[in-house]
């Protein structure tokens, strides 16, 4: 027997008797509090053993083969020897115990001690100096939570003291802070796609504790959450968050996870069908959404008419929706506020992420500028093959069809230093299409943001906002008979802002926020003009408008107790319409039309004709219940200065732009809610309940058959309508285990009115009427279920009523032809909807620190075929064999009437 | 394998969409009043209908609405022509109103009184400059499995220029192709043609508008397409053993005002809605009738005072390079939809019928 051999078998007969004593062991507080000064750089672990037991006469107990692959950087300067240990073993899978104040026993992974869920529950980390033990009965404790392969901080984890039942959010940086009770805590760190960590904390006084979190082995998608942003506060209800993985799990129709159909089966959002542009909230129109990406603002959110989101998921940092309590630093928009937040790109390596599905696939590259450098970027794009795909249909309508889209997002996140960041973004996307007609659609979205953060202070942050935004439409009318007939008619809106905002936090449960923000809005409703050098098309423009938007804002988000959260704010917003322009006047007394104007009021440049003002009171509360869960209640008022004009059914990419003006007055929104929110089980289940309410003023109808493109007088269509909704909606979700996902349900209803003398301009009789996104009931299901380490189903199942439709009543004949009567507008109301899709993720390999990581996903979109109507409509039926005449009835269409099954391959580098 | 590959990606996701009949539950509504105005500078054609509405799902005959008073009421210097119940609901007048006076309609039915709006009676319409070019159209016919399937025809479209004034600019046209056949006895015996027949084509499918196009500068609506009439005489003829002896084609030109014209569109756009995309809100189409006793009542039709002109032309076309005949007629005899006439059948111990000639209106 060798000398090596001996000292294994030495070592071995140790670990034998430690474990079987280790109930008994009690623990060295000599030990433990000795101060290690020591600097490894790569160290091997056996190394700093033998470091240790050289300098400090410290015995370690372990095997050879657990340390083999295990090397240590890190620097220690009187720190004491517990959390010496514990910052070494911290991601290595190895666990200690020390022994009769002289020795440390080493554990191996997978020892039964070792969950095998992260680091050993056993294993205590100490925070402090053993010295000090129970000298402070408070402590802050602080940290980062950092991906364990990449070492990125991690944005909205979620840091847990079980016996209190304390928690919180890792902010941009990853980091968190806690005030907890010292001694012996419980921690749990949690983040969606990510394995769990327990960890044992002795905390003795205010310390540091970084923990490392590494994925679930079938996730391939990165972060996300969204934590306690700064803009939300405390008592912030009605605010969805969604993880890029949660939205990757669901089963999707074509491969492509997407965060519009992702939300809308969140409660309080809904969509009007299949292939429609947004997403309604609470009743809301889908331009009373204000879609933000890094601070920009979205005009047009879909791509393909509605089948794809305008938001490359893999580009996604994070997505927030606030559906009400809405904090002061945002305005703009009366029905909600999505706040995404783009990748700010990995600091440490580059990294490729990518998906290849059927009609579409994308690339997203990320990683810092330079090695070993904060600042770092992130580029990535997608593009469709669906042309080429049309092409080989024999289907007329789609073989004379033209619809791709390509869009291109980059970041670029510069570090000045550690209270310095500058974040650029930019965004570009093009969408052709023509669905067999003669006029071609294109139809542009430019995007652009700089967001600048300084940390003046501990206590005082300031950040600076610019964003651009540009919504471009034109449409190629071609003439098929004479091309001098062919026109092109533009129509676009311009954007820009510049919002600066301070936030102050005088004591750690007080948070102040106030600034400014002021907007430009350029639009240009339509400009008609020949497309061919030779042409007869005379080119004729609308009234162009330009409009600011000037907000002051300022909240303060506080607790009055340990129970009592409140969010006070205030947010004052000025509209100032301005020249030039041309202001038509018309009859007083008399229904505006064209036959009642009188003369026009001619503005020179710069000269205001029509200014807003208003005041929106923002209140957030928030009432801890001693079992845990918490009651909240909200209001909120916002003003909406611009609108889109529309008149179909779901909003299309050729609808315009308007701003507020003499004829158009603004929106305004008063919404209370009240919630009742409750985690069960540590968090592992989560509940809520909340009931709103909101009253609409100033609503925008349109008279019956106006006529909006290109019509400059565009007022005497346009009606004004109040309305209010009203709803109750339910979540309940499990966010654990290996079967989890959630159900919510919503009941909602939301109606409206005009209000005039005049019979042209009453809908229904000054009657109230359910508006077009009235859906009262509103079901959505969604369960992941990890069959075994490699594989993983989804299910979801939706159920919604069926939106209103007017329908014929009664007909006539006139000229020989049937001539229908239609009902009150939105009397009728189409089928319910409802569908099932599933999912099944394939994962190639299940190894952490593997660089290439690849998965299947085969997705069935309604996978019982339901017929769901996108719409209801009349029209002549085919002609009879017999009499040769048409038959005319009402019919249903459906846009997916089968079940729809895709593959897509995800890779990540 | 790839072309299986693509129709199945696509029948899976594209072929998914689908349309089907559906049967909502309709609420009964109390019936209202229709007015079918057509008045014209042609006395023998104008007729005013009064009918009412009837439930959608309701299939009986329209009633119609008698012992109504109806007068055409001159504005300004126009004279009132005064109309009679030529048949139930039908009010007949026997004259015409004047090309530039102002007209409104106003009937009473019993405590009840309709007005229409004022209407300028349109000068005479015409057209110029019709010519025709070789056109290849393709038009999609389903197949046995109901599969759409292109199917091209050549022809020739017919064009004419439409003046466009301060007084007259938009107009309608209703169009009647007559196709001239003869059929031959194919028996050796039977010395002479045995019939003479034609056959109406009537595009009722939706209104044949034309207006000064969009944002156009131009003095006339140029190059509007009256008609394509294929080369293949075989399209027109219901059997191959039939002869063709050319079309007459009659254009009902209608000169009309601008609301007319936006009515019928929206009727038209009624008629062509299929649910697709982006389809507009459907709206209620109010013509230009009210009801001055009770406002809230709705009336539904239009009061349509246009000048009117009927052209005719002969059309023969053969196979290119065939002699192609085009000529205007100035006859305008009434030529039914469809009609046939034969020799008497040859009967044994009878003489030999006589032989027979197409009919008076009849071109060659």
């Amino acid at each position: 027997m060798n000398h090596l051999q001996t000292t294994h078998l030495y070592k071995a007969f140790f670990l034998i008797f430690t474990i079987l004593l280790s109930a008994q062991v009690s623990r060295s507080q000599d030990i433990q509090e000795i101060k290690v000064t020591e600097s490894f750089t790569k160290a091997p672990l056996k190394e700093v053993f033998n470091s240790l037991e050289k300098n400090y006469g410290i015995q370690f107990f372990y095997k050879d083969e657990w340390i083999q692959s295990a090397v240590v950087t890190r620097t220690f300067t009187d720190v004491p020897l517990v959390q010496v240990l514990n910052l070494v073993f911290g991601d290595k899978k190895l666990s200690f115990k020390f022994f009769q104040n002289y020795a440390v026993v080493i554990y191996p992974p997978g020892d039964y001690n070792n969950p095998g869920t992260g680091i050993n529950e056993t294993q205590v980390l100490v925070i402090g100096d053993p010295i000090n033990q129970g000298r402070y009965p408070k402590a802050k404790l602080q940290g980062r939570v950092l991906d364990g392969k990449s070492e990125e901080p991690m944005t909205g984890a979620v840091v847990y003291n079980t016996e209190t039942g304390i928690a919180t959010t890792t902010d941009a940086k990853g980091k968190y802070t806690l005030d907890l009770p010292t001694g012996e805590l419980h921690l749990q760190v949690s983040f969606l796609g990510y394995e769990n960590l327990n960890q044992n904390v002795r905390l003795i006084q205010n310390g540091n504790a970084d923990f490392e979190l590494f994925e679930q082995s079938h996730a391939i998608a990165e972060v996300n959450v969204v934590g306690k942003e700064a803009k939300a506060s405390k008592a912030q209800m009605s605010m969805i968050k969604m993880s890029s993985v949660t939205l990757k799990e669901l089963p999707v129709m074509m491969g492509e996870a997407d965060l519009i159909k992702s939300l809308v089966m969140m409660p309080g959002v809904q969509s009007t069908g299949e292939m429609s542009s947004g997403f309604n909230v609470r009743g809301g129109n889908t331009d009373q959404n204000l879609v933000l990406l890094d601070g920009a603002p979205v005009f047009n959110t879909t791509h393909l008419f509605g089948f794809f989101s305008m938001i490359n998921p893999d580009a996604m940092k994070d997505v927030t929706l606030f559906k009400g309590g809405i904090p002061a630093i945002y305005g703009e928009r009366i029905a909600s506020v999505m706040d995404v937040q783009m990748k700010e790109g990995k600091t440490q390596s580059l990294g490729i992420n990518g998906g290849i599905g059927l009609i579409n696939s994308r690339l997203t590259i990320e990683g810092p500028f330079a090695k070993k450098k904060k600042s770092s970027f992130m580029i990535g794009g997608r593009s469709t093959y669906s042309d080429w795909m049309l092409q080989q249909t024999k289907n007329p309508t789609f073989m004379n069809s033209v619809a791709h889209f390509y869009d291109i997002n980059g970041t670029a996140n510069i570090e000045f230093g550690p209270n310095n960041h500058l974040k650029l973004m930019s965004y570009l996307s093009s969408d052709v299409f023509n669905l067999n007609s003669d006029a071609l659609y294109h139809y542009d979205n430019l995007l652009g943001s700089i967001n600048w953060k300084l940390n003046l202070s501990k206590k005082l942050i300031s950040n600076l906002s610019l964003a651009y935004s540009k919504y471009d439409l034109k449409m190629n009318q071609k003439d098929a008979i004479r091309p001098e007939d062919d026109y092109m008619l533009k129509s676009n809106i311009q954007y820009g802002s510049l919002k600066y905002a301070l936030s102050f936090f005088p004591t750690d449960r007080q948070r102040i926020n106030a600034g400014f923000q002021g907007i430009g809005y350029w639009i240009n409703p339509g400009d008609v003009s020949p497309s061919q050098t030779i042409s007869d098309v005379l080119h004729k423009s609308m009234k162009k408008e330009q409009s600011a938007e000037l907000a002051l804002f300022a909240d303060d988000d506080f607790d009055l107790s340990d129970k009592l959260s409140f969010n006070l704010g205030l947010r004052y917003t000025q509209f100032i319409n301005y020249g030039p322009g041309v202001v038509y006047n018309y009859q007083p007394g008399a229904s505006k039309s064209t036959s009642t104007l009188i003369d026009s009021t001619v503005y020179k440049s710069g000269d205001f004709i029509k200014t807003y003002q208003g005041l929106e009171p923002r209140f957030s509360m928030k009432y801890n219940l001693d079992e845990g869960g918490s009651v909240r209640l909200s209001f909120q008022r916002i003003h909406q200065y611009v609108n889109q004009i529309s008149n179909t059914a779901v909003i299309s990419p050729a609808d315009y732009w308007k701003s507020a003006g003499p004829d158009l007055v603004p929106l305004i929104n008063d919404q209370i809610a009240l919630g009742l929110f409750k985690n069960l089980e540590k968090g592992k289940y989560e509940t809520s309940v909340e009931v709103y309410y909101k009253k609409l003023q100033n609503l925008l109808e349109y008279k019956n058959g106006a006529q909006l493109l290109m019509n400059n007088h565009i007022e005497t269509e346009l009606l004004t309508a109040n309305g209010y909704g009203y709803g109750i909606e339910l979540l309940a979700k499990k966010n654990d285990g290996r079967l989890n996902g959630w159900i919510s349900y919503t009941y909602s209803r939301t109606f409206r009115k005009t209000d005039s003398q005049f019979i042209d301009e009453k809908i229904n009789g000054n009657s109230y009427f359910p508006s077009v996104y009235d859906k009262p009931h509103d079901l959505s299901a969604v369960m992941n279920y990890k069959i075994s380490r490699r594989w993983r189903f989804s299910g979801n199942f939706v159920f919604s009523s069926g939106r209103p439709i007017t329908l014929p009543e009664q007909k006539y004949i006139y000229d020989d032809h049937q001539v229908v009567v239609f009902s009150d507008r939105n009397k009728y109301r189409m089928p319910a909807y409802h569908r099932a899709d599933v999912s099944l993720t394939f994962d190639e390999n299940l190894r952490k620190r593997r660089m290439w990581k690849g998965s299947w996903t085969l997705s069935i979109y309604n996978v019982y075929g339901r017929k769901n109507p996108y719409s209801v409509f009349y029209k002549k039926g085919p002609s009879s064999t017999v009499t040769g005449q048409s038959s005319y009835d009402i019919y249903k269409f459906s846009i997916i009437g089968v079940p729809v099954p895709s593959i897509t391959y995800n890779f990540r580098f | 394998m790839r072309k299986e590959l693509i129709y199945l990606c696509w029948l899976l996701i594209l072929f998914a969409s689908c349309e089907e009949k559906y049967v909502p539950n309709i609420e009964a509504i109390k019936d209202q009043l229709v007015v079918e105005a057509k008045i014209t500078n042609e006395p023998s054609m104008n007729f005013v209908h009064l009918t009412k509405t009837r439930n959608f799902e309701e299939s009986v005959s329209l009633p119609e609405v008698s012992g109504a008073t109806v007068k055409l009421i001159g504005a300004g210097s126009a004279a009132t022509i005064t109309g009679y119940e030529s048949a139930p609901g039908y009010y007949t007048f026997l004259t015409a109103p004047e090309s530039g006076k102002q007209y409104f309609l106003r009937i009473n039915i019993q405590t009840d009184i309709y007005e229409s709006m004022i209407v300028t009676m349109p000068p005479l319409p015409t057209f110029t400059n019709l010519r025709t070019e070789e056109v290849t159209k393709t038009f999609w016919v389903k197949n046995g499995d109901g599969i759409p399937q292109p199917v091209k025809k050549l022809g020739r479209e017919l064009y004419v220029d439409l003046p466009v004034t301060s007084s007259l600019g938009y107009y309608r046209f209703d169009k009647r192709e007559i196709v001239q056949w003869s059929w031959d006895s194919p028996y050796p015996f039977d010395i002479i043609p045995t019939a003479y027949g034609w056959y109406s084509y009537v595009d009722k499918e939706s209104f044949h508008l034309a207006a000064p196009k969009d944002y156009s500068e131009t003095s006339k609506i140029d190059k509007y397409p009256l008609d394509m009439i294929t080369y293949n005489p075989l399209q027109y003829l219901y059997s191959d053993t039939l002869k063709y002896h050319g079309m007459i084609l009659i254009f009902d030109q209608y000169g009309t005002s601008k609301e007319s014209y936006d009515y019928h569109t929206k009727l038209n756009s009624q008629f062509a809605a299929n649910g697709s995309l982006f389809d507009p809100i459907q709206n209620q189409i109010v013509g230009n009738i009210i009801c001055k006793t009770n406002p809230s009542q709705i009336v539904y039709g239009f009061f349509d005072l246009n000048s009117y002109q009927q052209f005719r032309y002969f059309y023969l076309l053969n196979t290119p390079p065939g002699v192609i005949v085009l000529k205007q007629l100035f006859r305008f005899p009434v030529i039914p939809l469809t009609g046939m006439i034969r020799t008497a059948p040859i009967q044994k111990g009878l003489p030999m019928p006589e032989p027979i000639s197409p009919p008076a209106w009849w071109e060659e």
